[in-house]
């Protein structure tokens, strides 16, 4: 799946720590959505979006410092009629890019982005129950049914060596959903990567994290947390597609019940940020990650001088210090990658996910999978665990 | 689970950041933060809060350049940051601070 290119700067990242893996671009703050769990569309409603010559200087720009990879974010990326140039910029300068879709990109769209060089993509679902879905989605209808079109739209037009991943939040809407959603992944040949709901208190804004309250886990759920994150545990054991890893799933635990996080404890505490990864507003100013902005004068990353502002020890100092003085998140790929460079037992288990030669040629031999076939897949999830 | 509004809660994120940033320097505006709320009729936004005295003010919609919904011109970001430091101001000059 990753280009030569890509493969030796993942090396050089995780084991040498010499250059930042991974990018969040949030390329729009717009999108068709209203997700309950999502604040970044209004947190970055306020910056205009890069055009596409600073998104080509961008990409020249993250190629010098040596990133990996780049995930298109947003809003909903595919809102941007100019998306496939957006990955074709990035894939011209070696870097791997991961598209991120809410499930409403279109399929001319979608075709348009992997013909352009996108591979990796990764989708929201957090529940095979279409209602459900729909209001959590901010009571926009239709939206699971769109989403398992998308679906299959993508078993029909990706390549072979691809990487599809379902991106599910866990809120206590969804608690029962959630190893549906993961044995559905496996079924259809995906991964399924967990991200705990993330609630700030508006005193203390972040600009990721809702405001919405009624997504907190309450101390009478934190049994059925636990008993959920176990039996994830032992579903990847015997082979189920779920990409995190034990620890970061520990993890997950810790920080819905409050107790401190443990993944960034062979850091001093602190996150990898600026050093293995960062993110990008949509003005293309540069960003300690999807919660912090950097105070003070923005630094653009389409900026020529960008690289070499990128290593001074005094812009590393304002990034750390933002990060220093943050308690700390699971959203899912800064942890994973914290954890992957820092804990050789999850280097290997990730190595395992993206080196094994067709590690999911099975489920992938069946595909195209039409929309009727992936709604009798949920369904036979959905009555298997309703008869347990 | 309510439909947000999103230019509702695009501006309150705004002005919830600037009441953090004006906490910097006094601790009122951490009360105001945690009772805070909005809402939307119009072009007109009712803010309210009920610590450390309830209080009112209405804030034009307009004056918040939102590039996701209007695709203002050039970038609003710094102008939208001094906005809502300004609806802080005025928060700050309704409660007497």
């Amino acid at each position: 799946m990753f280009s030569l290119a890509s493969t030796r700067r993942i090396a050089s990242g995780l084991i040498l720590h010499a250059n930042p893996l991974y990018v969040q671009f949030y390329i729009t703050a717009r999108c068709n959505l209203t997700c309950q769990q999502c604040n970044i569309i209004y947190a970055n409603s306020d910056v205009r979006e890069c055009n596409l010559d600073e998104v080509e200087q961008i990409a020249a720009n993250l190629s010098r410092i040596g990133v990996a990879i780049v995930l298109l974010t947003g809003g909903e990326p595919f809102v941007r009629k100019d998306l496939p140039e957006i990955v074709r910029a990035f894939v011209k300068h070696g870097i791997h890019v991961r598209m991120q879709t809410n499930g409403l990109a279109s399929e001319e769209a979608l075709a348009k982005c992997i013909e352009y060089g996108g591979n990796d993509i990764s989708i929201s679902l957090d529940t095979l129950k279409p209602n459900l879905q729909d209001r959590i989605n901010g009571e926009v209808n239709d939206s699971w049914i769109r989403a398992i079109k998308t679906i299959s739209t993508l078993t029909r037009v990706l390549p072979a060596k691809t990487f599809g991943a379902l991106g599910c939040v866990l809120s206590p809407d969804n608690i029962e959903d959630v190893e549906d959603v993961v044995r559905f992944g496996t079924a259809i040949g995906w991964y399924t990567s967990l991200v705990p709901a993330h609630v700030a208190h508006p005193s203390q804004p972040m600009n990721f994290r809702t405001y919405d309250k009624r997504l907190i886990f309450t101390p009478d759920q934190y049994p059925r947390v636990a008993t959920l994150l176990r039996r994830l545990k032992r579903l990847k054991a015997a082979g189920a597609s779920l990409y995190d890893s034990d620890e970061y799933l520990d993890d997950i635990y810790r920080f819905i019940t409050n107790e401190p996080t443990t993944w960034r404890r062979k850091n001093n505490g602190v996150c990898d940020s600026p050093s293995m990864y960062f993110a990008i507003l949509p003005n293309g100013a540069w960003a300690v990650c999807c919660d912090h902005r950097l105070p003070g004068p923005p630094v653009p990353v389409y900026d020529a001088s960008f690289p070499e502002v990128y290593r001074t020890a005094s812009f590393k100092d304002r990034a750390v210090s933002v990060a220093k003085s943050c308690s700390g998140c699971m959203f899912g790929s800064y942890p994973e990658i914290t954890i992957t460079a820092r804990y050789w037992s999850a280097m290997f288990e990730r190595a395992r996910v993206f080196m094994r030669p067709g590690a999911m040629r099975k489920e992938h031999a069946k595909w195209p999978l039409s929309v009727e076939v992936l709604q009798s897949i949920a369904a036979d999830i959905l009555a298997r665990r309703d008869a347990q | 689970m309510p439909n947000k509004n999103a230019v509702v809660e695009s501006i309150r994120h705004h002005l919830l950041r600037a009441l953090e940033r004006a906490a910097r320097t006094s601790d009122w505006s951490i009360e105001v933060g945690e009772s805070f709320d909005l809402v939307r009729d119009g072009d007109a936004l009712h803010a309210t809060w009920l610590r450390p005295m309830p209080g009112r003010l209405v804030v034009d919609r307009k004056t918040f350049q939102l590039y996701s919904h209007s695709r203002a011109a050039g970038d609003p970001a710094a102008a939208n940051e001094m906005a809502a430091d300004r609806v802080v101001a005025e928060i700050a000059a309704v409660i007497g601070k």
